[in-house]
């Protein structure tokens, strides 16, 4: 009578908690803004659906790529999210395995479809982030050229993230391509920017949160930055505004994969397809500023602004060789250190 | 017979109770290190990833490109000075604080020694907001009119000084404090009854016995600066290149692990050097003390 | 007026009072001890003098000049510690040359100068000795070669032989003392040792409490101890409770004694004193009263006998003339001549 009492005890025990029992879904994406949005606003939804306990492993795109290196041979990681270029690199080196296509991927733009591994998540524009404030304060018109950086008048007062992050390697490129050069002939780029673009500069930050920091501490009043930090610090009532420059705004979209050989397959496809939905992407357009991939997604003018969205802004987008990008940045980063972070 | 074996036995039980705690060391301390020697002489290709072959290549691009010459003045510089600093700074505050009433004396330890209680990260990002051009700093100095215009402190190697001597300092206070304790303070008062004066019996008397605490505290000083890292990285900036924040960048940027194993090894074996030679050097001149 | 003068010297340590408004002078070339139990104020006085702490009240003159809130390195005064305070990271003869070096003393003078004092002490061949290779004695010796060799107008000494051996402390008693009529200066000694205070002593100062008690030569000061107190710590005495009966002096349970000038003025109760040494054994019957022999201990050149009897507890002291001695167990007599009996004030304290 007693055995039978215990037993049913410790069934009442168990049954509840094994049927409640659920898997750990690993992501690895941006930290900062981003996975506030993602932890607050996407995941709790995902989660309820699928049962499933999502884990944040927060980190830039190059810290994200070498978690994948290192754990090449046993992936922890389920799900990465990094910025196109770096995805690139990840794609070449095989750590993400094939996509499968549901009707919210249907519906992307081809720009976003980078390979039949990977997906664009949201876009980004790369421009020039200011400080609207000082600005008016100093009597200086809002920037509207590459080619402002290089002005005596922002002195040590400018910042721009290093080369380990796209955002500057987007720079060096553009200014390759101004000054008579391009992918395949990236010197003109290094010249002209240790002549005239890192005199001025005060720091290299490739950090958001400590570029955020000296953008309100009042170190710097500009920056070269992404459209997303610049819509995150503006949220919070700074006046932060992004300037797309008339030469060209480099487009970097953040990109998602399964990684190849992942513990659940099954959870990260369905985590990838939800990131891609309508209203999924409306929400990171509202809260993060990123432009929608989904074409069904629609944005009033006034939600629109900060953000690439709309025919106007698309057409400004520059797109770069990342393959080609990835084979010479190695190299290019030891030049960089050397001859332009120093 | 049996006296003997048991006795034998009796003696290894010393070796045998360190065998776990050797095991921890070897484990996690003695086998990264080796892994990371080992990993300094492969080679790395951007495409293939690390490629297992034996070479000093690595070795020989980091002796010989002055890029990494001037990464390793410049760490070396900042150790150099903070220790400079910290022991200009630690001694006569570890001096005083000991000839001070105990109620004050407790007070003024806590004091000292409170911010090891803070993570190292978060006393930067203080420092960072104090150095700032529009920091406290700044405003002090351009406030009274010592300075004409904010100066640049961030992002220097000057800021990066004050910074680390900040953080290191209580280190410093804490080893020449064991240090001054053991002497007797009997002959502080000899040395006045002789005719010294305060400064005096300080410079002849207590300094010369407290040159140990002074050793000991400036290799933990100068061997911490020269790997640190946090403070380097929040500090320093991308543009004040230190060792520690270019394996960093090595590891993770550009992801040539051995190059940046290459680099590790080098610091390991230039602070070794440097902390080896001050040894003898201080030792050597002041056995007598060494009592 | 005095080489040195303390008046009124006080010093408090919270509610403690460790030194009471004490008074004494010294004279040019003397050798004065303050003596007493720990916590009598001894080494606190001391300290004040060589400027080492501030009295709260009170002032102390040196050949007319007022040291009283004088830093100690201005006051010219040679101390010696307890633990002898040598610098372990100079050689002996750095250690004794640092008062020269303050003083600016040139190097030839200087370095005669150490060699004299080394020699004064006896340890001429220890000159670049460490004091880590010496033994106490010796280390003791470097310390008062390097208080002297400075020329100080007065020395002070605080317990500087209580680490060392009973064999070593005689030695060095002997040599301080030669050092101290040679050199002629003048020297305050401090130290809870009678013996020692009455064997260096010019003039010897018990002290208790924060006061002085008695200062005196030490022949005055043991036969004519004026307390109590200082009767039991300035050699052993045995302390009788005495009361007045008409003309006389009643003993313990009434042992008559005769009426003695020296009693008069101390009331109706006060203690009669008598010296171990001033008490004669005498066979059973033939002294003033019988006691029984508890216990007799050999001391070499004395016997020292542990008496029972009417007057409760006495102490002996019979002097080893080769003579047969009581046993234990035995009946004596014992006697003493009038003039050896001292009366002292108040009631019978622990020793």
């Amino acid at each position: 009578m007693r055995k039978k009492f215990f037993l049913l005890t410790l069934g009442a025990v168990i049954l509840p908690a094994a049927a409640q029992a659920e898997g750990t879904l690993y992501v690895a994406a941006y930290g900062g803004s981003y996975q506030s949005i993602l932890q607050r606003s996407v995941f709790p939804a995902f989660e309820k659906a699928h049962h499933v306990h999502i884990e944040y492993i927060a980190g830039n795109s190059t810290d994200t790529l070498a978690k994948l290196q290192a754990e090449k041979a046993h992936p922890d990681i389920d799900v990465a999210i990094m910025d196109d270029g770096p995805m690139y690199q990840a794609l070449s080196l095989h750590f993400c395995g094939p996509l499968k296509p549901g009707p919210n991927y249907q519906n992307v733009y081809s720009i976003a479809k980078i390979s039949p591994d990977a997906v664009g998540t949201g876009l980004v524009a790369v421009g020039i982030a200011y400080n609207a404030d000082a600005f008016k304060k100093n009597g200086w018109a809002p920037p509207n050229s590459w080619a402002d950086l290089a002005d005596p008048k922002y002195k040590g007062r400018i910042a721009m993230p290093g080369l380990d992050n796209t955002y500057g390697l987007d720079a060096l490129l553009m200014y390759a391509k101004m000054h008579g050069g391009g992918i395949d002939n990236i010197q003109p780029g290094f010249d002209y920017m240790a002549a005239k673009i890192a005199p001025n500069m005060d720091a290299f930050e490739s950090s958001p949160g400590a570029m955020s920091q000296l953008f309100q501490s009042g170190e710097i009043v500009a920056a070269i930055w992404g459209t997303s930090r610049t819509f995150s610090v503006a949220q919070t009532g700074f006046p932060l505004r992004f300037a797309y420059p008339k030469e060209g705004a480099p487009e970097l979209m953040d990109t998602a994969c399964v990684v190849n050989g992942a513990h659940d397959e099954k959870d990260a496809q369905a985590l990838i397809e939800y990131l891609l939905s309508p209203d999924v992407q409306k929400l990171f357009a509202l809260k993060s500023g990123t432009g929608p991939v989904n074409k069904t997604v629609k944005l009033t003018p006034q939600q629109a602004q900060n953000i690439p969205y709309g025919p106007d802004v698309m057409s400004t987008l520059v797109t770069f060789d990342w393959n080609k990008a990835n084979a010479d940045r190695p190299a290019w980063q030891r030049q960089w250190n050397r001859q332009i972070e120093k | 017979m049996a006296d003997t074996a048991s006795h034998r036995m009796r003696a290894a039980t010393p070796y045998w109770l360190c065998t776990p705690g050797l095991i921890l060391l070897a484990v996690l301390l003695a086998v990264p290190m080796l892994m990371t020697f080992l990993l300094s002489f492969n080679a790395y290709s951007d495409t293939a990833g690390i490629i297992h072959s034996w070479s000093l290549a690595n070795y020989a691009e980091i002796l010989t490109d002055p890029y990494f010459a001037s990464i390793f003045l410049r760490t070396l510089r900042v150790a150099l000075v903070t220790t400079l600093a910290c022991t200009l700074i630690g001694v006569p505050e570890a001096y005083i604080i000991s000839r001070l009433k105990p109620r004050w004396r407790s007070l003024c330890l806590v004091v000292v020694l409170g911010p090891l209680l803070v993570s190292v990260v978060v006393r930067t990002l203080g420092w960072q907001i104090l150095l700032a051009r529009t920091g406290l700093i700044n405003q002090v100095l351009v406030g009274i009119g010592a300075l004409p215009h904010p100066v640049d402190l961030l992002f220097t190697e000057t800021g990066m000084d004050i910074a680390m001597t900040h953080v290191m300092v209580p280190y410093m206070v804490l080893a020449v404090w064991t240090s001054i304790r053991q002497i007797d303070p009997r002959t502080e008062q000899a040395a006045h009854s002789l005719g010294a004066n305060g400064f005096t019996t300080f410079r002849r008397v207590v300094l010369p016995q407290i040159v140990p605490g002074i050793l000991s505290g400036s290799i933990i000083v100068f061997s911490l600066t020269a790997s640190s890292f946090a403070t380097p990285e929040l500090i320093g900036g991308r543009r004040e290149k230190v060792a520690a924040t270019t394996i960093y960048d090595q590891f993770l940027t550009t992801l040539n692990w051995p190059e940046g194993a290459a680099i590790a090894c080098l610091l390991i074996a230039s602070i070794m050097i440097i902390v080896f030679a001050w040894n003898r050097l201080l030792e050597r001149r002041y056995a007598a003390a060494a009592a | 007026m005095s080489f040195l003068e303390i008046r009124g010297l006080t010093r408090r340590y919270g509610a403690v009072t460790a030194v009471d408004g004490v008074d004494f002078d010294v004279r040019e070339g003397e050798f004065v001890s303050l003596l007493g139990p720990s916590g009598c104020g001894k080494t606190t006085t001391l300290q004040m003098i060589a400027g080492f702490a501030p009295p709260d009240a009170g002032s102390i003159r040196l050949d007319g000049q007022d040291l009283t809130r004088m830093a100690p390195n201005r006051r010219q005064i040679g101390v010696v510690f307890q633990s002898y305070a040598l610098f372990p990271h100079m050689t002996v003869g750095q250690n004794i040359a640092f008062g020269l070096e303050m003083r600016r003393v040139p190097k030839p003078e200087r370095e005669a100068r150490v060699r004299r004092a080394l020699e004064q002490v006896h340890l001429a061949n220890f000159i670049d000795r460490y004091p880590r290779q010496m033994s106490g004695g010796q280390q003791q010796r470097v310390a008062l070669a390097r208080a002297l060799v400075i020329a100080p107008r007065l020395l002070l000494l605080d317990e500087p032989m209580s680490n060392l051996d009973a064999k070593l402390k005689e030695d060095m008693q002997l040599e301080i003392r030669r050092l101290q009529r040679d050199l002629g200066i003048t020297t305050i000694l401090v130290t809870h040792d009678q013996n020692e205070a009455m064997a260096l002593s010019d003039r010897v100062a018990v002290m208790r409490a924060g006061q002085i008690m008695r200062i005196d030569t030490p022949q005055s000061a043991y036969e004519q101890p004026g307390s109590h107190f200082t009767s039991i710590f300035l050699g052993k005495s045995n302390s009788v409770a005495a009361r007045r009966n008409g003309a006389g002096i009643i003993l313990g349970d009434g042992l008559v004694l005769e009426a003695s000038p020296a009693a008069e003025g101390l009331g109706e109760n006060f203690i009669c004193s008598l010296r171990p040494e001033k008490l004669n054994l005498c066979p059973a019957g033939a002294g003033r009263l019988d006691a029984t022999v508890k216990s007799r201990i050999f001391l070499g050149n004395h016997w020292l006998f542990q008496l029972e009897s009417r007057l409760g507890e006495l102490l002996v002291f019979q002097q080893n003339v080769g003579a047969a001695v009581p046993a234990e167990g035995g009946l004596v007599g014992l006697d003493w001549s009038a003039e050896n009996v001292v009366f002292l004030p108040g009631e019978a304290e622990r020793g």
